[in-house]
């Protein structure tokens, strides 16, 4: 089929799926606008001490958290609700009956789960914090910036997870995991892998064993737990944009961490490797 | 050829549903696929649209094969299986939208075409509503005006007829052989035989995941029904004396003015009239009385064998 046929079919499904966001846009929109109001008075009393900003790796770790949290939890509901909610509901067993592969509808899922997610996750990040930048307080581009990298890597993550689960139904000829339940478990487990949480959960089990032999954790366990947790905050997504937004902003040089190539051409594979294997399957996975 | 299948065959955990299936379908004709619950229609044109993949054998469908790009060869196909599952929450016009653009429509036809099959189906005044507040046959309606809003060479309807009324069911017909006569053809399951003698041109009947006859109603009635005949008259006393001498193997009163016969052979019919016109009884009708039922019925009983069918195909 022809790639403008099939942008065609995907655009279509990413249609279907928007038109029914209004009601969750709705809800985030009065999210939004009540923080903002109850964080009007500290934005006010910031603006009384006008400084000029500057991104330290503190201040810029827990907004990327925030931003990654958000759109993450999102990505997944959402993805779970317009990919999942198909196979649930059923309704799949008609878009099935159209010239659609599984590639199609993973494309069309994560175009409609990324558009509500970018338009959700806005609205309340920006809206929430809409006092601090409409006083000029924070830098709005570089704020897009970190909001832009976590829905980025949230995609990355979740895309990830679906075409894996692609690879195994291929060679199980069944669906042994959802491809929502996968891309759920890629987000989650790239933000646990992410140097802030896997550091927390290496140092969280030193000092346990410590406990455990009535000690405390010696430095060199310390320095170990976290060496631990930067090796393994390499696979992350969210460890990448990070990266790059602390290069960018000046916090960290560029370079230092080879890892992060190999871990992006692991997650390259998976991603082709489920696309190729996407074309072959047998849509009627999705209904037994 | 629309469709050359051979020896496809699937079997599921608890049983076998296709056993070396092979059919022709030609263009420009409505093929009728019989059997019982669980005889393997659905899972037949299932495999056929590519949406299941089949343990052996293979087909091509309009020209596509099915093991090379089984996905791309729905593109030619009008779908509609038994139970569909719609969106509850859509609008009528707003699900046939949905399925138009899906068909591949350009854009600026989107409309036209579902104002179409709206009128065609008669739920122009439902446009408005949700499909889940359609009744069964509303909803049956609107399923096979989405399946007519395909750009397709092929329909496959599994039980197209089912909970829809007898005006609509006579008009259905006339739309389905429309959209065979423009050359189109149709794949069609059914349990209602007596209703496909007005639309199927050629039956295919399946037990146990096995084609056990192909062939058209004549072909099949022929070959598998002993030629039975019922006879209207003036005279039943001085015909049934006639028939005495036609060789029979039942010969039997009817109703007022009416005589049941069972030939032995199908060409032995010609005598019946002869001896009638020899008796000077006047012959007001004479049909066969041996239905489609009564072929599946011959098909389907338990301990019958294969049959090789008249087409040729098994």
């Amino acid at each position: 089929m022809e790639w403008r046929e099939r942008l065609t079919l995907i655009w279509t499904m990413v249609r279907k799926d928007l038109a029914h966001a209004g009601i969750p846009i709705l809800a985030c929109a009065v999210v939004a606008a009540t923080i903002a109001f109850l964080l009007g008075p500290a934005a006010l009393a910031s603006s009384r001490f006008p400084t000029a900003f500057r991104w330290f790796d503190s201040s810029l770790r827990p907004f990327f958290a925030i931003s990654a949290a958000l759109t993450g939890f999102t990505f997944a509901i959402t993805f779970y609700e317009v990919h999942g909610g198909e196979i649930r509901s059923g309704t799949i067993r008609s878009i099935i009956l159209y010239p659609v592969d599984a590639n199609d509808i993973a494309f069309a899922k994560l175009g409609s789960a990324l558009v509500i997610t970018f338009i959700l996750t806005t609205i309340l990040f920006f809206g929430a914090l809409a006092p601090f930048f409409a006083l000029g307080i924070w830098p709005v581009l570089d704020f897009l910036a970190i909001h832009l990298m976590a829905l980025g890597a949230g995609f990355v993550s979740l895309s990830t997870g679906v075409f894996l689960a692609h690879v195994l139904a291929h060679y199980a000829k069944r669906i042994v995991i959802s491809p929502a339940g996968l891309g759920t478990l890629f987000i989650i487990g790239s933000m646990l892998l992410t140097e802030l949480i896997a550091n927390g959960i290496a140092f969280q089990i030193t000092l346990l064993l410590a406990r455990s032999r009535d000690q405390f954790p010696t430095p060199e366990e310390t320095r170990a737990a976290l060496a631990f947790a930067q090796t393994v905050s390499v696979l992350s997504p969210y460890h990448w944009g990070a990266r790059i937004l602390s290069q960018g902003f000046g916090i960290f040089p560029a370079g230092g961490e080879p890892l992060i190539a190999i871990s992006v051409a692991l997650t390259l594979l998976a991603i082709v490797g489920g696309f190729i294997l996407g074309k072959k399957l047998y849509l009627d996975i999705f209904t037994r | 050829m629309l469709v050359q299948a051979s020896g496809l065959t699937k079997t599921y955990p608890k049983a076998r549903a296709l056993d070396h299936v092979s059919l022709e379908i030609r263009e420009g004709e409505v093929f009728g696929l019989f059997g019982p619950n669980g005889a393997g229609k659905t899972t037949c044109l299932r495999v056929l649209s590519g949406i299941t993949q089949p343990d052996a054998g293979d087909a091509v469908v309009c020209g596509v094969h099915l093991r090379a790009a089984p996905n791309d060869v729905r593109r030619h196909l009008g779908i509609l299986f038994d139970l569909p599952t719609p969106y509850e929450g859509m609008r009528v016009s707003e699900y046939l939208t949905f399925f138009a653009r899906l068909s591949g429509h350009p854009p600026a036809e989107v409309r036209e075409r579902v104002l179409w099959a709206m009128d065609l189906l008669v739920i122009r005044h439902l446009q408005e509503n949700r499909i889940g507040r359609l009744s069964m046959g509303e909803r049956q309606r609107t399923e096979l005006a989405r399946v007519l809003l395909s750009p397709a060479r092929l329909l496959l309807l599994d039980e197209p007829f089912s909970n829809v009324d007898v005006d609509m069911r006579i008009a259905l017909r006339g739309v389905l052989r429309a959209w065979v006569s423009r050359g189109g053809s149709i794949l069609f399951t059914s349990h209602n035989l007596i209703e496909s003698e007005a639309i199927v041109d050629r039956y295919a009947f399946i037990h146990l995941g096995r084609i056990v006859a192909v062939g058209t109603a004549r072909e099949l009635k022929e070959t598998l029904l002993a030629p039975a005949f019922q006879i209207e008259v003036t005279d039943v006393d001085r015909a049934m004396a006639a028939l005495e001498k036609v060789p029979h193997q039942t010969l039997s009163r009817g109703g007022p003015g009416l005589i049941h016969i069972g030939l032995l052979a199908r060409s032995d019919a010609a005598k019946v009239a002869r001896a009638l016109v020899e008796a000077d009884v006047d012959l007001l009708e004479m049909k066969s009385v041996g239905t489609m039922e009564d072929v599946y019925a011959r098909l389907t009983r338990a301990g019958y064998g294969f049959l090789a069918p008249p087409g040729g195909t098994s």
